[in-house]
């Protein structure tokens, strides 16, 4: 039994890491996937339950055009899930990333069930409109990707010429086609979430979207496949070159799902602050639970082995972006002292991995030190999975009428320090504004100073509304109900029933500004991204950035256990293995 | 047409803010204007027509406007306090103490007369509702009337059930189920207003204000 019995903010004297460390936008923009994240939760809930892939309709024509049905079915029960794909043609310039697109190579939806052909003649007509479709609660998610331009075709004509096409070409970009977005949760008539809040395989934060992602991956394979046939047969020279080839098992395992995410994903954290805490509250628990843990010999080594795949994985991330490029090249020079650290005899015995965190950091960049989180999680499963079932969040924010203004006042100093400490005489301090824009809802930012449309500014600038709250109070009895001050000020209730929130989730709160002029909104889209699982961040500008999802993945039929426990940052230069075993024959 | 719960809410809040209500009284809305749809009420109609009132100057009339601190107020109050007020919309009255109750542990009873005779009579704790009418084919017909509502522990209505708990929870299955329906034309007023909160767009929103150009091209 443990000399001191562990709370649920400290474990063996470990304590959770303060929301004033982890809520900062800096850190928040260094986070990396870990095994909470939703990819890798899901692909080890369907190995564990044997879900296998069928494709019970494909009907594409030579173009590749047409409709396909891929099917997810539980190995243990009854759940059965469908991707419906439509594959279309598409002029290449109106080949867009942008939400304000209105046309894309491919569209999906995820099916509560098998669709007979009424049901896919009513997707087929709603899914390409995407937005501007209707939907019913039997379809999911919905989804679009495009084509990576610069490896699609190539790859499609390797195949029909019977050859593999160029591995460090693939690798370096890492997808075949890229989403351009995931709808869930009710959007445009689809199923409410809380529909699936009773089914174990989607209960968690979007499972069904990943699920998506993840069938989309196998139609990608399966289209570029069935494109090289056609060709390969429409060609008709005889002899070598006839017959195309199949895409070579390993390199789909280097070929992920590319996906293109600009502002839309950054107000859905401040917008969900009790699930952005559950989110973070697992996290922190599992790296206390893990620090707390002695270093054992066999978990340094598996350490060892991560931080080696890690290096490699780092060797070949590349971007264009200079701030991003730079913060790479210190991170592999961060993961080099790292792996002399683990080395150094200091670090072994009678230690426990708290040691090397603090070291970590003391000594190495925010990148370093959020990716030793991530590998310090996968040493110890056992201590981190079952956390995933804590990450999502049924409840909504409530206002207690009841609270004091001395209560309140006490909650600000508590949590919003940092709000306080804002100078907002200093124009700096609240020149953006995020805004939705009338194209196609896109979210955007704006600069207050210069363009129109502040006076309908979605409601970010936290610190502001934080200290006229406070001004405000100071002048009022602290016996006073909020009941009664709030009668008076209807324009803070929502900032009331923000701190009364913080106060019971204190990871809910981003404490940094977003109206400041140095926020980097890309900060908000990688922590997000990071709980999705999504790596190789690729950043286009400060807005807008790319990611690649289930790179490095087992494919559906080498989904055991096994595989599925283990493929994070993988790497796929020339002679690297891949990180799982393959278990299934080609 | 079929709508989502959550389409429904965020279409409401967005409408609120368009008609010039506060930010936090806008998610008021989106939450009451979803308790109506799982209660199996058309929500849309009623939400557009209080928002109606706001825009034409009748604050005093808007529930959505007047219940917030209404049931703020009643949730600090000893038990048997009373408060009666004129509301547009009354039926958003069932909507507001269901949810005190449920987030803050009101227990309340709301009562009007329906503008063509009979009554509605609506008691709510943490852990029942039940909604009573004698005319329930009039209770979502528009017509503003005096509500009383009271903080008491115990409801005692004897006016003929609507739904109880079980009936609340079995309309709410429905609708997450099979979609919620709305009257067309309330909802169309509904989106034109959350279009209100919509910034125009400009060449320089379109670059800057999403940080993409051609990017999304080069690939």
């Amino acid at each position: 039994m443990p000399a001191e019995a562990p709370r649920s903010d400290v474990f063996h004297g470990v304590a959770l890491r303060p929301p004033s460390t982890v809520m900062r936008l800096a850190r928040l923009g260094s986070f990396f996937p870990t095994r909470l994240s939703f990819m890798p939760a899901l692909l080890r809930r369907l190995a564990r339950e044997r879900w296998r892939l069928e494709v019970p309709r494909w009907a594409l024509d030579a173009g590749g055009y047409g409709h396909a049905v891929l099917t997810l079915r539980s190995g243990v029960g009854d759940a059965v899930y469908s991707l419906v794909a439509f594959s279309h043609e598409l002029d290449p310039a109106l080949r867009s990333d942008r939400v304000i697109a209105e046309a894309w190579d491919a569209t999906f939806v995820l099916y509560d069930g098998v669709p007979d052909d009424a049901e896919i003649a009513r997707l087929g007509a709603n899914a390409p409109l995407q937005e501007a479709g209707r939907f019913c609660p039997r379809d999911l998610v919905l989804s679009r990707a495009n084509r990576s331009s610069r490896v699609f075709e190539q790859v499609v004509e390797s195949l029909s010429r019977g050859r593999q096409p160029d591995r460090a070409a693939l690798t370096a970009i890492g997808y075949l086609m890229r989403t351009t977005a995931v709808y869930g949760n009710g959007k445009f008539g689809i199923a409410d979430r809380v529909r699936l809040v009773e089914r174990p395989e989607l209960a968690g934060p979007f499972q069904a979207e990943m699920m998506t992602v993840y069938l989309i991956r196998s139609f990608v394979f399966r289209l570029v496949e069935h494109l090289a046939e056609s060709r390969a047969r429409e060609r008709g020279d005889p002899g070598e070159g006839r017959r195309a080839a199949p895409l070579d098992r390993e390199l789909k395992r280097c070929l992920g799902i590319g996906n293109a995410t600009g502002l839309g994903m950054a107000p859905f954290l401040v917008n969900h602050p009790i699930l952005l805490n559950n989110w973070i509250l697992a996290r922190e628990t599992a790296l206390a639970r893990v620090r707390a843990q002695p270093v054992s010999p066999p978990s340094r080594e598996r350490l060892g082995a991560l931080l080696a795949r890690a290096r490699r994985h780092c060797a070949e991330w590349q971007v264009d972006d200079r701030r991003q490029m730079a913060r790479i090249e210190g991170l592999r020079e961060d993961l080099e002292r790292l792996e002399r650290r683990l080395a150094a005899p200091r670090s072994a015995a009678g230690a426990r991995w708290d040691a090397l965190y603090r070291w970590a950091e003391r000594s190495l960049g925010l990148e370093a030190q959020e990716l030793l989180v991530s590998l310090l999680l996968e040493t110890h499963p056992e201590e981190v999975d079952a956390l995933c079932e804590t990450m999502g969040a049924a409840e909504r924010t409530k206002l207690d009428p009841a609270m004091t203004l001395g209560r309140l006042a006490e909650l600000i100093a508590e949590h919003y320090d940092w709000a306080l400490a804002i100078d907002l005489e200093e124009p700096d301090r609240q020149r953006l504004f995020w805004y939705v824009s009338e194209e196609k809802h896109e979210p955007r930012l704006g600069d207050r100073y210069r363009e129109a449309g502040a006076e309908r500014e979605m409601p970010f600038a936290v610190a502001r509304d934080v200290q006229d709250l406070a001004g405000k109070l100071a002048a009022r009895p602290r016996h006073e109900t909020v009941a009664a001050f709030l009668a008076d000020e209807p324009g803070l209730r929502h900032v009331v029933r923000r701190i009364q929130t913080v106060a019971l989730f204190p990871y809910a709160e981003i404490r940094d500004s977003l109206v400041d002029a140095a926020c980097l909104p890309i900060d908000l889209l990688r922590c997000k991204l990071s709980f999705f699982g999504a790596a190789k961040y690729d950043p286009k500008s400060d807005r807008w950035t790319r990611v690649t999802m289930f790179q490095g993945a087992p494919l559906p039929e080498e989904l055991d256990e096994a595989a599925a426990a283990d493929w994070c940052f993988p790497a796929f230069g020339a002679g690297q293995a891949l990180p799982a075993r393959q278990t299934a024959p080609a | 047409m079929s709508l989502s719960l959550n389409e429904l809410e965020v279409v409401v809040h967005k409408a609120a803010l368009g008609a010039g209500l506060p930010v936090g009284f806008a998610e008021d809305a989106a939450r009451l204007a979803g308790w109506l749809a799982r209660a199996g009420l058309e929500p849309a109609a009623p939400v557009q027509r209080d928002l109606g009132e706001l825009l034409a100057g009748r604050a005093g009339r808007c529930a959505l406007r007047q219940l917030p601190p209404l049931l703020d107020g009643l949730v600090v109050a000893p038990d048997g306090e009373t408060r009666t007020l004129e509301l547009a919309e009354p039926l958003l009255a069932a909507a507001a103490l269901a949810t005190a109750a449920n987030d803050v542990g009101l227990s309340g009873q709301a009562a009007w007369r329906l503008p063509e005779g009979g009554g509605v009579e609506v008691f709510a704790s943490p852990d029942l509702v039940e909604l009573r009418c004698d005319r329930p084919a009039a209770l979502q017909r528009p017509g503003a009337a005096r509500v009383t509502l009271r903080k008491i522990a115990r409801g005692g209505a004897g006016l003929p059930l609507v739904f109880d708990t079980a009936g609340f929870l079995a309309r709410r299955q429905e609708v997450v189920e099979r979609g919620l329906a709305v009257e067309p034309e309330a909802w169309a007023a509904l989106r034109q207003l959350a279009a209100r909160i919509l910034v125009p767009a400009s060449d320089r929103s379109r670059l800057a204000g999403a940080g993409a150009g051609d990017i999304d091209r080069d690939s």
